[in-house]
């Protein structure tokens, strides 16, 4: 690769996230726990990136922390995240608030609770367009309009006019979709957008995000536990385990040829309809998860294959392929997977 | 574009807005009624109601005297109960109004500042809120009879400080569900500032019960104040009061119209004033409005 192209490369960095740790206090003596630590990785413009892993894994709190809306006891406590340049970690709260909604959006999991009950959907749509000085009141009507039309509705002008609860869940959740791309962002955060949806509004919803980050050129984060879904939209994606990234690469190359143990525990759990491929049970990852971030592997304990040093100290992360990162002490194939 | 599978069944508002049950309809007329007698009380009342007649004194309901016809009868000096009765909305309507507006105000603003403090200064807040509930409101309304003269102010006064915590805790809730809600955060990502939020999200979202709780306390402060009145310490005679008479009645109690009609008369507006906020939730809060 010529020193040129490469230049070219970093520009289009969207978001560059480097040994980002997170820490929650659950009380005034109890130690503070570790949910997400050392976790870096990198947007290009355009690109679908997946975060994938259990519940607890820290997929959501990435989200919320790339926004800085953490909950007060959980704070951010080594790392960085670099979004078009800037240190979101160092920045002031007002810096802040001129980006978020304008240059990040993001579509949390349940759209019941994501709308303002008592406001108007036309208000809430069009809530950063006015905030941000896109648009003024009337421009923003305009604008809405317009713009429910793109997102599916048939009739925007009583869409406008209705409160939340006047919607159905799959609706409120294109009108989501809507206001977190509304001032065209540059990245948008999708925390399990489909996973309070019905199966057969799923491709719907998910076919509505990427048509709108085709319009607007936005890199989308979709954090998710669905294995198909990121298989099909996603460019790269991120296995996520106990707080740490376990595996990173390439959609292609991690699900199609996983290198970490979990990755491949993490598919075999798929439940699949091939009557032939159909056992009495569904699979799971023998024994509990590990709670919290420990200072072996944290999949050591339920690992196949697992090592003495495995608990005891975290292997680094090793370039397997171009672009395609594990970490892993004894990757050899074997196991159940 | 993705095509729309169902349109939505979108409640016209109007039809939503202006249907009213048959209960709030009585209610409501009721109120209505009672507060243009009250204003005004000397067109309405058949009487005087302080002009004692002393050779008609207990006179049953319906009968007629040497002043007229007494519809609802005569208390132990004669005087004409129905116009008492007229005559005693006044003083009645305006401590109820008083209390609850500077009760609520008070509370109102205690509940918002306690639910967007941090933890220690709204833990704070809310044990002072407590205290005060434990304080019987009886013997505080004696107290501050004592210390300011029995009457309208110290009525207002008693009430409003017995009822304040009540609007300070429930506003506080429902602060902290808002403030604690996905699209709090979702504003916040929008870029709005924590005024802005307080303003756009938390207050109207709040308003609804609040100004439901208002309506239904109307009814509590009509009993306080006839309680505070009949013990003595409210309005005091021979000011005509819905409490005082209760309270002269029970001296004669073979006179039975002397208990009852007061009597009926604090229950009947309590009653439209609950039925009234009932039926206030139900048109202001979204949440009900779903068909």
């Amino acid at each position: 690769m010529s020193p040129r192209t490469r230049a070219a490369e970093a520009t289009d960095i969207v978001l560059a996230v480097s040994g980002l740790t997170i820490e929650a206090r659950s009380g005034p003596k109890a130690p503070p726990k570790r949910i997400v630590e050392d976790v870096s990785f990198e947007m290009r413009r355009g690109d679908v990136t997946a975060i994938v892993g259990e519940s607890g894994s820290g997929k959501s709190t990435i989200c919320l922390a790339i926004l800085r809306i953490l909950a007060a006891n959980v704070d951010i406590v080594g790392g960085s995240i670099v979004f078009e340049g800037e240190d979101l970690t160092k920045m002031s709260e007002n810096r802040l608030r001129a980006i978020r909604g304008q240059r990040i959006g993001i579509v949390l999991q349940d759209p019941l609770s994501s709308l303002d009950p008592v406001r108007k959907i036309g208000i809430q749509l069009t809530e950063s367009r006015r905030l941000h000085g896109i648009d003024n009141r009337k421009s923003a009507q305009v604008w809405a309009t317009q713009n429910l039309a793109s997102l599916g509705f048939a009739d925007p002008q009583a869409i406008l006019k209705s409160y939340p609860l006047m919607l159905s869940g799959g609706m409120r959740q294109r009108v989501c979709v809507g206001i977190a791309y509304s001032a065209g962002p540059s990245l948008l955060l999708a925390d399990e957008p489909t996973t309070a949806l019905d199966v057969s509004l799923q491709g719907r919803l998910l076919r509505l995000i990427l048509e709108q980050k085709e319009k607007y050129g936005t890199s989308v984060l979709l954090v998710s536990h669905d294995l198909a879904v990121v298989r099909n939209v996603a460019d790269r994606v991120i296995v996520m385990y106990g707080g740490r990234a376990l595996e990173a690469g390439p959609v292609a190359a991690v699900l199609g040829d996983p290198v970490s143990p979990y990755t491949r525990a993490l598919m075999a759990t798929v439940p699949t309809l091939a009557p032939r491929v159909r056992t009495d049970r569904l699979a799971t990852i023998p024994l509990a998860a590990n709670a919290g971030v420990s200072d072996g592997c944290p999949f050591s304990g339920r690992c196949s294959n697992e090592q003495p040093r495995c608990r005891k100290e975290m292997p680094p992360t090793v370039e397997h392929a171009p672009g395609h990162f594990y970490a892993c002490w004894n990757p050899g194939e074997g196991g159940e997977a | 574009m993705i095509p729309d599978v169902a349109v939505p069944t979108v409640d016209h508002p109007s039809r939503r807005r202006f249907a009213i049950s048959p209960s709030a309809a009585v209610a409501l007329a009721w109120v209505v009624i009672i507060l243009i007698a009250g204003i005004a009380a000397p067109l309405v009342a058949p009487m005087d109601p302080n002009k004692q007649v002393l050779q008609d004194t207990l006179l049953p309901p319906g009968s007629v005297g040497r002043a007229g016809r007494h519809l609802l009868g005569t208390d132990e000096l004669g005087r004409d109960i129905a116009s008492r009765l007229v005559y005693g909305i006044r003083p009645l309507l305006i401590v109820i109004t008083l209390s609850v507006a500077i009760a609520s105000l008070i509370g109102l603003l205690y509940g918002l500042i306690a639910g967007t403090s941090p933890r220690p200064g709204e833990a704070t807040m809310m044990r002072i809120a407590d205290i005060q509930l434990s304080i019987p409101p009886i013997v505080l309304a004696v107290l501050l009879a004592v210390v300011l003269a029995p009457g309208v102010k110290s009525s207002v006064i008693a009430i409003a400080l017995v009822t304040w915590p009540q609007y300070a805790r429930v506003v506080r809730a429902e602060t902290l569900r808002v403030k604690t809600s996905d699209y709090l955060a979702l504003s916040r990502v929008a870029g709005l500032g924590p005024l802005r939020s307080l303003r756009d999200h938390i207050v109207p979202n709040v308003m609804n019960t609040f100004i439901v709780l208002c309506s239904l306390n109307l009814s509590v402060a009509i009993i306080f104040e006839s309680a505070l009145s009949f013990l003595g310490l409210g309005v005091q005679p021979p000011t005509p009061d819905w409490g005082n008479m209760l309270a002269e009645g029970t001296q004669y109690l073979d006179s039975w119209w002397m208990v009852v009609m007061p009597g009926i008369a604090i229950s009947l507006l309590a009653l439209a004033f609950n039925r009234l906020g009932d039926d206030l939730r139900d048109r202001l809060d979204p949440r009900f409005g779903t068909p």
